[in-house]
């Protein structure tokens, strides 16, 4: 073992230099310029060709160009896009070209090129509402995305901010009345915002920034060349051809080759007291998410136990039908169904749904718990309760019960314990809890070790009290011992 | 009183009881014997209602149990008028003594808490179990639950007790206390002494001494019928 790390060591120490050395000829050599972008940004970025041919959008052409220019092809690599610029740092492709704006946090962490595109930050609200700046925002809630200039600029106004992660659902919800206003660059703005009946784009830019694309620290002669391409492209025309393509060319963008200086919001920041509050502020939404959703789970897992087990053939069917319809389909995407596909019929907040959502998934899983707890509790306790007069319903309440939720009890506690875990699901709708805080600060600091164990630390200091508790709850009803032998 | 009549059952196509025809006057103690399967404990469970039976019928405790009803209905028209004592005692592991005795009177036959308890103390008192009140049935012998049990059915007021074996699943050296407790209920010693002159017993056993002093009429039992009546 020891052997094995050190030549594991001796390896990294000789490669990692060697790899390192000259970014731009080893891509060269390669033949290939990879770059990262998500699809789920859409149109006019990066998105799949209606016609199934491949990916199109004007940052593809974009990196074609490049790719051109340095002598290579241009292969596309699909990431997450909270995450690009991490995964650009571990190595997993030689430049993040996604609509990734010019910050000081980000140039902290990597180089940026000269800029491709000038956009301006458009403000979204419904017809009728009377706001018409940040500052007539006070107190309401306006959404943007995630890790943007945007995100930056609100949270340095007294709003409270929704973070989505998909480029239509700020408007989706503005147009539900779950915000208030939206925040985003004008390409998206003008793509899926302004043009929908029930709103309204605030004339005019609340801040203007720019696209650049992002490249290794390691990387400065990638950046030089990247940086000459771009120059050449917006010189010969090129990029203009390409961004009037997409409809993209318009007065902004003559500021594209003046050297573009990174709006001057916060600097590099720490893992310092603010974050801790943010972090413990995050673990009460998951456990106030889990408590309500458990709060649903474990009564009507009950219900359909009991349904299932005594129901006769239409309830036991329907039980039946619906535990495998909640366990057979991933919880993500229900919870996607209950907030965005049924809000035109119930406009539940994305706290309502989040604790709904995983309260009807845990059921499913729960009804099976109680259903074995159930059947587990011999039939002589049964009969016996009634040949003693007691109803159905009295057997259940007061004999099968009580000694069911004592078998069940190990399982409950594994699965709330699994549903502490689970609950950060919830943030792909918009709800900021311990994982979604610990990934925002992660990226802000580019540190995921500090937010990483401290985001362990607390789920950790959550569910572990949780073990022991049931585990001496266990033992105490266990004092009642086996009914085989009573 | 009783009334069996032409009692059939059959599980599968294994016929279980195959014809029975009998009366049972009130107050009488009846010892039922026979082989292992003759259908003794079946034929008990289709007087307290547990298992439903293809045809004939069953008058007991004032109620009908007719065929092919389920054994749902039959259960809840007889609503704890007939008890049976199981081999294997089944007391409610999650409940105390006391708690087992007053669970169907006060749910049942909603008689207050304090009424309940007071009873259920008065009969374990009688049979020397005064002092295990609050423990759980796990911490008793097993001479000590089936005493239990048999108080549990005896608590409930049914005016049949039916018993299946009750000293079956003991040591040799326990089945006396249950013996000693058996006698003095058929004696009317223990439980309300306004019932015990109706208070009917059937009772399933290998014990033959023990059948001979208690039954006032002895049945036997085999492949499925009923082959031969003693009064004693």
């Amino acid at each position: 073992m020891r052997l094995f790390a050190l030549v594991l060591g001796l390896f990294v120490a000789f490669l990692a230099p060697a790899a390192r050395a000259s970014a731009l000829s080893e891509l060269q050599r390669r033949g290939e310029l990879t770059w990262g972008g998500d699809l789920q940004g859409g149109a006019p970025y990066v998105f799949e060709d209606p016609s199934g041919n491949g990916i199109r959008g004007f940052e593809v052409d974009i990196a074609a160009a490049l790719a051109r220019r340095l002598g290579v092809r241009a292969r596309f690599v699909q990431h997450d896009w909270s995450n690009l610029v991490p995964a650009l740092e571990r190595g997993d492709f030689d430049i993040a070209l996604n609509g990734l704006e010019d910050t000081p946090a980000r140039r902290a962490l990597v180089l940026s090129s000269v800029p491709y595109f000038v956009y301006g930050e458009t403000l979204a609200v419904r017809k009728g509402s009377s706001a018409r700046s940040l500052a007539d925002l006070r107190g309401k809630r306006v959404a943007t995305l995630n890790q943007t200039v945007a995100h930056d600029l609100l949270k340095t106004h007294p709003v409270e901010i929704a973070l989505y992660e998909g480029q239509q659902e700020p408007y989706f919800d503005l147009v539900n009345e779950r915000v208030d206003a939206v925040l985003l660059d004008h390409v998206i703005a003008d793509l899926y915002g302004c043009k929908l009946k029930e709103l309204f784009c605030v004339p005019g830019d609340v801040a203007r920034g720019v696209y650049v694309a992002a490249i290794r620290k390691d990387a400065p002669d990638l950046k030089r060349a990247i940086d000459e391409a771009l120059g050449a492209m917006v010189r010969d025309g090129e990029l203009e051809s390409i961004l009037r393509a997409y409809g993209l060319w318009d007065a902004r963008q003559k500021e594209l080759g003046a050297r573009a200086e990174a709006p001057s919001a916060a600097g590099p920041r720490s893992f310092d007291a603010n974050q801790v509050r943010l972090f413990l502020q995050g673990s009460l939404v998951t456990i106030a998410i889990s408590v309500a959703a458990f709060a649903i789970a474990l009564p009507f897992g009950l219900v359909l136990a009991v349904a299932r087990a005594y129901g006769g053939r239409t309830l036991g069917f329907l039980s039946a039908t619906y535990v495998e319809i909640f366990r057979g389909t991933p919880v993500l995407l229900q919870l996607y169904v209950l907030y965005f596909g049924l809000a035109p019929l119930v406009r539940l907040g994305a706290f309502e749904a989040a604790t709904l959502g995983l309260g009807l998934n845990y059921a499913a899983y729960e009804a099976e718990v109680h259903r074995g707890a159930l059947a587990s509790v011999p039939r002589g306790q049964t009969e016996v309760a009634r040949t003693l007069g007691l109803a159905p319903f009295q057997v259940l309440r007061y004999v099968l019960f009580p000694q069911a939720f004592r078998n069940a009890l190990p399982a409950l506690t594994n699965d709330f314990v699994a549903l502490l875990k689970d609950s950060s699901l919830v943030s792909v709708i918009t709800v900021v809890e311990l994982t979604k805080r610990m990934t925002i600060a992660a990226v802000d600091l580019n540190d995921w070790v500090t937010p990483g164990l401290a985001c362990a630390a607390l789920y950790f200091a959550m569910s572990f009290p949780l073990a022991r508790l049931a585990r001496r709850l266990e033992r105490r009803l266990a004092h009642d011992s086996n009914p085989q032998l009573a | 009183m009783i009334r069996i009549r032409n009692l059939h059952k059959a599980f599968g196509t294994r016929v279980v009881l195959a014809g029975i025809d009998a009366e049972i006057r009130p107050g009488a103690i009846v010892a039922i014997h026979g082989p292992s399967g003759c259908g003794k404990s079946t034929l008990l469970r289709c007087l307290v209602g547990l298992e439903p039976f293809e045809s004939g019928s069953i008058e007991i405790a004032g109620h009908v149990l007719h065929a092919k009803a389920k054994a749902r209905s039959a259960l809840a028209r007889l609503s704890g008028d007939v008890a049976l004592v199981f081999q294997e005692f089944h007391l409610f592991p999650h409940l105390s003594v006391l708690e087992n005795l007053t669970l169907a009177p006060e749910r049942v036959r909603k008689v207050r808490r304090e009424e309940a308890e007071r009873h259920a103390s008065e009969l374990l008192a009688l049979v020397g179990l005064a002092d295990r009140a609050s423990a759980r049935p796990a911490e008793l012998s097993g001479g000590q639950k089936q005493r239990v049990a048999i108080l549990r059915a005896l608590a409930q007021g049914a005016s049949v007790l039916c018993f299946d074996e009750p000293t079956s699943a003991l040591d040799p050296s326990l089945r006396e206390e249950v013996r000693d407790v058996l006698r003095r209920v058929a004696r009317g010693e223990i439980g309300h002494a306004v019932d015990a002159a109706t208070r009917t017993l059937v009772l399933v056993t290998h014990e033959t001494d023990l059948a001979r002093e208690l039954a006032t009429e002895t049945w036997h039992m085999k492949d499925g019928r009923l082959v031969e009546r003693r009064g004693s």
